[in-house]
């Protein structure tokens, strides 16, 4: 719109007189006299719609607003000329998984809707009119660059597939802010809002929302923990709803085509519910988890999660044992990726290195065997850089590192130790274990080797009884080589964030403006807005006014009362 | 409300003219229907046991052998009320009606209390509760004062039973009612009717502003009553301001011709000519006061 066309121009000198004429009206007012008594006989008509209407300042806002409205029309006309410019407009589509969520008792999805939408807007537009689309999924994409071919747009928001979270949104709008770099260029972005959050950003972005709240149950994490010790893998799930009622399901927990699991399910309304289970798995790529015969559900995509498995290699662990019934020996045997072999304190040691070595007496027949990570258990430690500060006779453990991962699922409050060496913490250490005296464990690392003392050997203690023993074991082969993909290419887990899955459609994106692709851009014509708010405004205070100075009136004379 | 203390000692040489005989309680120097102490003799009556020994007439005794004792009239003052209207209606004008009212009060008051003549002032008219006081010398003077300047108007109450409840009962030889009778006919018949009733000489002292006598209508749209909140709107012209006229004029005759009728003496405050005018000109004219050495000059 021109404000310099010359109907506006003409417009604009029609009102100066006007304005003038009702800047200096004649102000008639409202009196407030002691008794309407004697004002009866020469009262006049008791309702003053009428006169008022007939009043010459009344005439002058109602010509204001004629005058805007008659500058609405011109600007309509000019809007309709503004509309026949060809323009571009940068579709960004968001094709995240919450679009695939359903409206309940159909099978049409948000992303359907959304093409939907795009198609009758793109039937709307001109010939001359482009056309870009933008996906934002499991990742941006620019699909296509900005084109008169309407049909081929049409074409790939058809084929888009939702999947993914809606964190693309990001990069998507800052690609399409970018490729709007015209007067004539718009950005619309048709999304159900769920966790859509937009940049900072040069152009304005027309905002067309989809879709309808309905309930939904979720998987957002699961992970496994390969075999333990006792040959147990961990899965953990967790499961989210949007669902005001608590909901009972049952999970299905498959490795590869192999059904390991059916597990019940009951989760909160509107809230979450966490299960970590120990399962025996078979062999197998990866671990999915099914949620199933949940109820009602809108959102199919994550009700499946699923995650490649990291079974790990072979660990070669060399133990330096003395006793013949080793409690270490047995609990490294039960161990199913352990190759183990058992050094006498003079047997001749392998050359290759081993993945880890533990000595629980002190190796004699030469240099200690090599190994990329050592755990020596009540001997004495100065081969390996660690010196001993003192004996102490049944020391009480006081402190221990229960986060550090070679202590997971291991108990160490009221161990019997008969006896310990404390051992001299230097520079690079850390201390694992604390009593009174002095540290009881150290970890360190020399010559690209990682190494843990123990001041005490094991099978003195009643710690060899318990099970925690056979967890410290297991923890410590993972330790020394940790589980790694069989296959890295294998891909990534595929489980939908909790934001995906709490789906209850946003009508308002912050920085976005509400609207419906396809209408006329409003937006553009401030100056019959103007106008018209002017004209409203000149009316309201011609209302307001003498209401206000008879509030205000009424007020003093109530402060007068009050103070007499 | 304002009064001008240092203006109301020129009004002690007035007193209230007493048209009839005094009924008040109180001793004070008018004649009175009443017999008993006195310098005036009146009567004689044969003696009852009981009575003063030394109002035996001797003489008459001697020579007619019959007991009488003489009597004489008594001397009581002036009952004096002032019902003084506090409405809201009064305070309007420049200077406002409840100022001009106030200072007619005062006035009144001075001029009895100066004779011993008892003064009761009622405040009444506003949405409070009517105040009420009352002085037997000059002494209570400073407190009339006080309660005239304290009390400002504002508000309107049922004015007809407030009046009815503060001058019912008791005697009044002279009752004043100050206002500007601003209120719908009916009840101002009311009021005139009670007034009339409850006095055997009652005085109307009607306060009118001049904005009132002669409104400046121009450029007014709608007029807001103040006690009632009742709108009206204006018809523009010098038309207008014709109709007024004739309506107020209407206005005050019907006053005027109800007070003659009932038997009140009508007095209507002139705007802008000052106390001493309105007190010592129309008021000696009506007679309601009088030199109080004698004589009418």
């Amino acid at each position: 719109m021109n404000a310099a066309t010359p109907v506006l121009f003409g417009l604009g000198l029609l009102a100066v007189p006007v304005v003038a004429a009702y800047l200096h009206r004649r102000k008639r007012r409202t009196q407030t006299v002691s008794s309407a008594l004697l004002f009866r006989a020469i009262a006049g008509e008791n309702t003053p719609t009428k006169r008022a209407l007939a009043r010459p300042r009344h005439l002058a806002s109602l010509v204001l607003v004629l005058l805007a409205l008659l500058a609405l029309v011109s600007a309509a006309v000019d809007l309709r000329s503004d509309d026949a410019k060809p323009r571009d407009t940068i579709i960004v589509l968001d094709t995240s998984a919450s679009m695939g969520a359903t409206t309940l008792g159909s099978d049409r999805t948000r992303l359907d809707e959304a093409v939907d939408a795009l198609q009758d807007a793109a039937a709307s537009l001109g010939p001359g009119d482009r056309l870009a689309l933008i996906t934002a999924g499991a990742q941006t994409t620019v699909q296509i660059g900005l084109t008169e071919d309407h049909a081929a747009v049409l074409e790939l928001a058809r084929v888009a597939r939702p999947g993914g979270s809606s964190d693309s949104l990001t990069s998507a709008m800052q690609i399409a802010d970018a490729m709007a770099n015209s007067d004539t260029a718009g950005i619309v972005l048709l999304t159900d809002g769920v966790g859509a959050s937009l940049p900072t950003m040069r152009n304005s972005v027309e905002l067309v929302a989809v879709g309808t709240a309905g309930p939904n149950l979720g998987i957002n994490a699961l992970a496994v923990r390969e075999a333990d010790a006792l040959g147990l893998a961990e899965v953990f799930v967790s499961i989210a709803s949007n669902v005001g009622a608590e909901r009972e399901g049952e999970l299905v927990i498959a490795v590869d085509d192999t059904i390991v699991d059916v597990l019940p399910v009951s989760v909160p309304g509107r809230s979450g519910v966490e299960m970590l289970q120990r399962l025996a798995l078979p062999e197998g790529s990866r671990v999915t988890a099914t949620l199933q015969n949940h109820g009602d559900d809108i959102l199919a995509l994550d009700d499946v999660a699923s995650t490649p498995r990291a079974v790990g290699e072979r660990v070669s662990v060399v133990l330096v044992t003395r006793s013949r019934v080793s409690f270490t020996a047995e609990a490294l045997r039960l161990h199913p990726r352990v190759d183990l072999r058992t050094l006498g304190p003079f047997d001749t040691a392998p050359t290759d290195a081993a993945d880890l070595l533990i000595l629980e007496t002190d190796y004699r027949a030469g240099a200690l065997p090599p190994a990329r990570a050592v755990l020596a258990m009540g001997i004495d430690p100065a081969p390996l850089g660690v010196e001993v500060s003192g004996r102490v006779p049944a020391p009480e453990i006081m402190r221990w590192s229960f986060d550090d991962p070679l202590f997971r699922f291991v108990d160490l409050d009221a161990i019997e130790l008969p006896r310990a060496e404390t051992l001299r913490l230097r520079e690079g250490m850390r201390s694992l274990l604390d009593s009174e005296q002095g540290p009881l464990a150290v970890g360190l690392e020399r010559e690209g080797q990682r190494v843990v003392v123990f001041g005490f050997a094991p099978h003195d203690s009643d710690l060899v009884l318990r099970v925690g023993f056979v967890n410290f074991i297991a923890n410590a082969v993972e330790w020394a080589a940790p589980a790694a993909p069989d296959d890295p290419a294998a891909g990534v887990p595929v489980v939908l964030p909790a934001s995906e899955s709490l789906l209850d459609p946003v009508r308002a994106v912050p920085g976005a403006l509400q609207g419906s692709f396809g209408d006329s851009p409003l937006e553009d014509t401030p100056l019959w807005r103007l106008l018209a708010g002017i004209a409203l405004g000149l009316l309201l205070i011609e209302g307001l006014l003498p209401w206000g100075a008879r509030a205000w009136t009424w007020l003093r004379a109530r402060r007068r009362k009050e103070a007499a | 409300m304002k009064v001008d203390r240092t203006g109301l000692a020129r009004f002690a040489q007035l007193r209230l003219h007493a048209p009839s005989v005094a009924t008040s309680l109180q001793q004070g120097d008018r004649r009175s229907p009443f017999l008993g102490r006195g310098v005036e003799f009146a009567d004689f009556r044969e003696y009852d046991p009981g009575d003063d020994i030394r109002l035996i007439d001797w003489n008459v005794y001697l020579r007619l052998g019959q007991v009488l004792v003489r009597q004489f009239n008594e001397e009581r003052s002036l009952s004096i009320k002032i019902c003084l209207d506090v409405s809201e209606s009064m305070a309007f004008g420049t200077p406002r009606k409840a100022d001009v009212a106030a200072e007619v009060t005062a006035a009144l008051a001075t001029i009895a209390l100066v004779h011993r003549d008892p003064v009761t002032l009622i405040c009444f008219g506003s949405d409070r509760p009517p105040v009420r006081v009352k002085a037997v010398n000059l002494d209570g003077m400073a407190e009339v004062v006080h309660v005239l300047e304290k009390v400002e108007p504002g508000g309107r109450g049922d004015v007809y039973k407030q009046l009815a409840r503060q001058i019912a009962g008791g005697r009044t030889d002279r009752l004043f009612l100050v206002s500007d009778l601003l209120c719908e006919p009916e009840e101002r018949e009311q009021q005139l009717r009670l007034l009339a009733a409850s006095s055997l000489h009652p005085v109307l002292v009607h306060t009118l502003s001049a904005e009132e006598l002669e409104p400046d209508l121009r450029d007014i749209s709608r007029v807001v009553d103040a006690e009632t909140g009742e709108e009206i709107v204006l018809r523009d012209g010098a038309e207008a301001a014709e109709a007024y006229q004739n309506a107020l004029q209407d206005w005050l005759v019907a006053i005027e011709t109800r007070c003659r009728t009932l038997g009140i003496r009508y007095l209507r405050v002139p705007p802008g000519e000052g106390l001493a005018a309105f007190v010592e000109g129309e008021l000696r004219r009506a007679q309601v006061v009088e030199n109080a050495a004698g004589g009418n000059q």
